[in-house]
């Protein structure tokens, strides 16, 4: 009897830390919750700024981060389903109408190989014939180490960085359909990091664990970026439903003004002053 | 006069916790409980102190890493301190070569909030490798024992059903991540300076 009083005991208990979370919100509605989704290449940016911000501004606010792709950030702020889409792409005129593009930081888009292949440079036309599927044998590129066929690794439809690569280095030509497609930039660079055939591109900031290849003669990092010796550089933006507004307002403006946002974007990204 | 059995205030958290997971299944997500502790996914693994996370200035930073006897298909990182960063991209490692698989998560979450949740994918044994960082020192020497720094991991697994070996999704119990052990090298330090 004592046993069973005792569970009962336990399970009112957890009724009531299971009822907790529930209230709490109408004691801390006096703070905004900035809720962001979209970009994969944003996410680590804004997930880095959104600590120093709350360590300046006393936790004036608080943040909610998901990811997606830039597509699924710039719909999901139209549809006033978060008050920030993240965007690593530019505005399309298909985007919906009303949204406002704001410019926070600028990040290399770089060729990815795997580093028992380190491919000691392409150039536009070679970039459009390995991921144009033209060329699908490494021994027909100029110092690849393998033999094999070449895996490509692309990314899904949604993805910001998947448009930019296509604006930047492939212009008109279409990427390989019998290309792997990938949800992130860390999936990309795992991909690559696992496969000597593979080839990929991703965000400067998931090169860590593979080969970065030079394009146009010009290595892809940091001080190229930002000295704009780099070709393949694209804007990083936080979408709006209008011109922001209040806590989203102060966030981004701090984002694009403050000597302490841009230390944090400098670390793997290009601020934009 | 009603005489009480005072019980271990870990011991009493450990029941909590199991009990919390055990409703998180079956009342949230309405999952099968595992029939028996044999054919119970295990999980663990450890945190380290990280001063190199960039844009991150210590102390503050940790890596974390674990792997289950399952696949894993999602996990939470819960702590009883203030997480305020989390990697959005976490990478899964072999688990008999530690060289990158090509397999990985993305978390998503709230800042600051006691934790985060990720979504991908990991074979059996293979190694989840990702950063965080909290609001203070990890190494800061509790105020009590129940002050102590904590980490727990809960993954939600797929296994084969014990019945009818059908692939079947379900919640693990939390597992504790151990503290990082440089912490115990640098507290020892200090005290065999005094």
């Amino acid at each position: 009897m004592k046993n069973r009083l005792r569970r009962v005991g336990l399970v009112s208990a957890l009724a009531l830390v299971a009822a907790v979370p529930a209230t709490a919100p109408a004691t801390a509605a006096a703070k905004t919750t900035i809720t962001m989704s979209g970009s994969t290449t944003v996410a680590p940016l804004a997930a880095l700024l959104a600590r120093k911000y709350l360590s300046v501004c006393d936790h004036c606010v608080s943040f909610k981060l998901l990811q997606g792709g830039s597509d699924i950030g710039v719909a999901d702020v139209a549809a006033g389903r978060v008050t920030i889409g993240n965007s690593s792409r530019d505005p399309k005129p298909s985007d919906p109408g009303g949204l406002v593009f704001n410019k926070i930081a600028h990040d290399a888009l770089c060729l990815v190989s795997n580093n028992a292949n380190p491919i000691p440079g392409l150039d536009q036309a070679g970039v459009q014939a390995l991921f144009g599927g033209s060329v699908r044998s490494w021994s027909g590129v100029p110092g690849s180490t393998q033999t094999g066929t070449v895996d490509l690794f692309t990314r899904t439809a949604a993805s910001g960085t998947q448009d930019a690569f296509q604006k930047i280095f492939m212009g008109s030509t279409k990427i390989f359909s019998g290309a792997s497609q990938k949800g992130s930039n860390g999936l990309v660079e795992q991909s690559v990091a696992s496969d000597p055939g593979g080839i990929g591109y991703v965000s400067l900031a998931f090169t860590k664990n593979v080969h970065t290849i030079p394009y146009k003669g010009v290595e892809c990092n940091l001080r190229n970026a930002k000295s704009g010796q780099y070709g393949g550089v694209r804007n990083l933006y936080m979408v709006t439903r209008g011109a922001p507004t209040g806590d989203a307002a102060k966030w981004i403006n701090w984002i694009t003004h403050s000597k302490d946002a841009s230390k944090v974007i400098a670390t793997q990204w290009v601020p934009l002053s | 006069m009603i005489k009480t059995k005072r019980r271990h205030p870990r011991r009493r958290a450990r029941v909590a916790i199991a009990a919390i997971a055990a409703l998180g299944c079956v009342g949230v997500l309405g999952l099968p409980v595992a029939a028996n502790a044999a054919e119970a996914p295990l999980c663990g693994g450890s945190l380290e102190l990280n001063n190199e996370i960039p844009g991150i200035d210590p102390p503050g930073g940790l890596s974390y890493k674990f792997n289950c006897n399952s696949l894993v298909v999602g996990y939470g990182i819960v702590s009883n301190r203030q997480v305020d960063y989390f990697s959005t991209e976490v990478l899964v490692l072999d688990f008999t070569s530690g060289e990158a698989t090509s397999e990985s998560f993305g978390c998503e979450g709230a800042f600051p909030s006691s934790g985060f949740g990720c979504r991908g994918v990991s074979n059996f044994g293979n190694a989840i490798t990702g950063e965080f960082a909290i609001g203070r020192d990890p190494c800061e020497a509790a105020k009590s024992k129940s002050d102590k720094f904590k980490v727990w991991v809960t993954a939600t697994v797929i296994q084969p059903d014990s019945v009818t070996n059908k692939p079947i999704t379900t919640v693990t119990q939390p597992f504790r991540l151990k503290n990082p052990t440089t912490c115990k090298a640098a507290t020892s330090r200090k005290e065999s300076r005094r």
